[in-house]
């Protein structure tokens, strides 16, 4: 197959879901002998949306990419005004909507690009959903366009023009059964959809004990990794682990790894060892040694985070009212899921006391890594939704 | 079940929200802790400062991609818009107005907390670290440095930091335990600055009831880095149950002054590093010495 994934920021370093999700779909269909390219723009930070890369081709990692700058300089004023309203949980009117699209990195290049492309690819892979380069680029051929949304409840899932690009598509791919069901929700008269997935690869068995001395880890230790912000839910996993020291007088360590100023309440400051942005090697490291690692975020479409601690045999929190996440704990048995601090102290101490019970859920979060979101599985299943998406008639 | 079962884990939510509502019932979770843990959703990401968004405009500008007639779009708008501006710019400017007058009392709020939060030194007028001794400031000195030399004399680690002590105090202290080095001033700015693993013990002399909040879960930790292996923290401080109340004794604001338990030093010591967690009771009850050793 000829592909070409669409996505608004592509480039080494970048950290984020959507990016690493594309990078590791775009090289293993590579790998199995696919024609597979990436269509971006020229921004790498995606708050200000400046052209920091030079445009033209460039290769990422052996995958060949195409950028094109950003023609829309983000207008912060503007943005501000709209923020506040959609923050507060209001509706814009829809050309707001679209104008706080298009604020997202929207490249007229980008759309000629996918214009003058199309016909020579079998389909064009727009991600995720909210930014321009999806929802004005999947407009232009969109009888060639899937679109893999990577999609949660929130305000900008509700836009008229959101809504409007994916129902025009020829199809979506669904990364969980929790995105499919909540987007099913939102946006009625979706076409049709695969439930593709997202993968994880089962690193060679840590010796946790071993990491955990390596770490200096003493005592019950969690971790977190991920942008430690209050949209991933961060300040409450620093409050369960200062309420499991602070009222339940147990001593729970927080290890944090991400990127971001970490924010925390004051109380909670002397339970969190911060290790910043670190490699894959060391994350995964920290997960084996942890008790649990805790990702209350209430928005995620798949949540890899999940997937790497299920990998090294460590079960997970999530938070209850979070759909996708609790699917998955749900579905593997390999994590709990709370609905606020005191659940998240018990669960945590559950498990810290619970060395067979911490065990078992592990077990069943790396059998279900090794199976169902194994790799290998995921890219096949990439493939036949592709294939079958293309073929159906509209 | 077999080991290859997908384990039960509803019945274990269910277990652990049992379980939450026995420690409820017990009075493990009190109100007061998570109101004082609780931050809410605070992104931090994007955004300018309050400022930038201080002044509503009563329009923005228009453009249109659309070829030819959007020209002419834009120039109807700008025509209604014109048409309208009695109407909407003296709402517009009493907003801006509204928005001026609420963040200068969020302005100084945030001067009035920073002045809460940071109490070190003293400011003029305030009480000392012993005042609360009264005129038995010398006997209470006295009790708290002969408590603590008697623990340097068991540890024997040196060099020995004495932060937060007064004259008297630091006097005392050198002519029992000669290595005794008293520091002037910010203790945590100088515990921030002092090289890792560079000191045997720590000696915080009437220092955590004088720190905010913040500095209080921080100081720990400081010490931690601040000792070699093996290096112990004493720190003492008015004993809660047989103190006056914070506010009594002549202090100018509450607020100020705030008594750690020895429970809450247990709990901060040991989440950052130390072991063995003990205490005393000097001066008739009225004052604590606790201290605890890296392993």
């Amino acid at each position: 197959m000829k592909l070409a994934f669409v996505i608004p920021r592509f480039a080494t370093g970048i950290l984020g879901g959507a990016e690493y999700h594309a990078h590791q779909l775009a090289a293993r269909l590579i790998a199995r002998g696919h024609e597979v390219s990436v269509l971006t723009t020229c921004a790498v930070n995606h708050y200000t949306w400046d052209n920091a890369l030079p445009a033209g081709a460039d290769s990422v990692d052996g995958i060949p990419v195409h950028r094109y700058p950003v023609t829309w300089p983000r207008d912060r004023d503007l943005i501000g005004r709209l923020q506040a309203p959609l923050d507060a949980g209001f509706r814009l009117p829809a050309p707001l909507e679209e104008e706080w699209v298009r604020n997202t990195g929207y490249s007229e290049p980008l759309l000629e690009a996918i214009d003058a492309r199309a016909d020579s690819l079998d389909a064009l892979i727009f991600t995720p959903y909210l930014f321009a380069s999806t929802v004005f680029g999947a407009r232009v051929r969109p009888g060639k366009s899937l679109i893999q949304p990577l999609l949660h409840d929130e305000a900008y899932a509700r836009f008229e023009c959101v809504r409007e690009t994916l129902r025009g598509a020829a199809g979506i791919l669904w990364i969980s059964a929790g995105e499919r069901d909540v987007a099913g929700r939102l946006i009625p008269g979706l076409p049709p959809g695969r439930l593709v997935g997202a993968g994880a690869d089962l690193p060679a068995p840590l010796d946790a004990e071993a990491e955990r001395r390596r770490l200096g880890l003493d005592g019950v230790a969690v971790s977190y990794a991920g942008r430690r912000e209050g949209a991933k839910n961060f300040p409450l996993v620093a409050e369960v682990v200062a309420a499991a020291n602070l009222a339940r007088h147990r001593p729970v360590t927080l290890v944090a790894m991400g990127d971001g100023p970490v924010n925390l309440p004051a109380m909670a400051a002397p339970f969190v060892r911060d290790l910043g942005r670190v490699d894959e090697s060391t994350k995964l490291a920290v997960f084996s040694a942890s008790t649990a690692v805790l990702n209350l975020s209430l928005f995620e479409s798949f949540s890899y985070v999940v997937m790497e601690a299920w990998s090294v045999g460590t079960p997970v929190i999530v938070h209850a009212g979070c759909a996708v996440t609790r699917g998955h704990c749900e579905e593997a048995g390999g994590g709990l899921w709370v609905r606020d601090v005191e659940e998240g102290v018990e669960a945590v101490l559950r498990l810290a006391d619970d060395g067979a019970l911490r065990r078992r859920l592990g077990e069943a979060g790396r059998r279900h890594v090794e199976g169902r979101a194994g790799w290998p599985t995921v890219v096949e299943r990439m493939e036949t939704a592709v294939a079958d998406l293309l073929r159906t008639p509209r | 079940m077999t080991d290859e079962a997908v384990p039960d884990v509803a019945a274990i939510v269910a277990e652990v929200r049992a379980e939450v509502e026995r420690q409820r019932a017990a009075g493990a979770y009190p109100a007061s802790l998570l109101d004082r843990l609780d931050t809410g959703f605070r992104p931090d990401e994007g955004g300018g400062p309050p400022e930038a968004l201080l002044q509503i405009e009563s329009s923005r500008s228009l453009r249109s991609t659309r070829p030819l007639v959007g020209g002419v779009i834009v120039a109807g708008k700008k025509a209604v818009r014109r048409l309208l501006a009695w109407y909407v710019a003296p709402i517009a400017a009493d907003q801006t107005r509204f928005n001026i007058a609420i963040l200068r009392d969020l302005r100084a709020l945030e001067r009035r907390l920073a002045r809460v939060e940071t109490p070190w030194p003293p400011a003029p007028g305030m009480p000392a670290a012993d005042a609360w001794a009264g005129p038995d400031a010398p006997r209470l000195v006295e009790a708290r440095v002969a408590a603590a030399a008697g623990i340097l004399e068991r540890a024997r680690r040196d060099p020995v930091a004495v932060l937060g002590a007064g004259a008297r105090y630091a006097a005392a202290l050198s002519s029992r335990w000669p290595g005794a080095r008293a520091v002037e001033g910010d203790p945590v700015g100088w515990l921030e600055a002092a090289p890792q693993a560079s000191h045997g013990a720590i000696v915080l002399a009437g220092v955590l009831d004088r720190l905010s909040a913040a500095e209080v879960v921080r100081i720990m930790p400081l010490c931690a880095a601040a000792l070699a292996p093996g290096g112990i923290v004493i720190a003492d401080g008015p004993e809660p149950a047989g103190a006056p109340g914070p506010g009594q004794g002549g202090a100018a604001d509450p607020t100020l002054r705030r008594v750690i338990g020895v429970d809450t030093i247990r709990v901060l010591a040991e989440a950052a590093g130390f072991a063995g967690v003990d205490r005393a009771v000097v001066a008739a009850g009225r004052w604590y010495v606790a201290w605890a050793s890296l392993p």
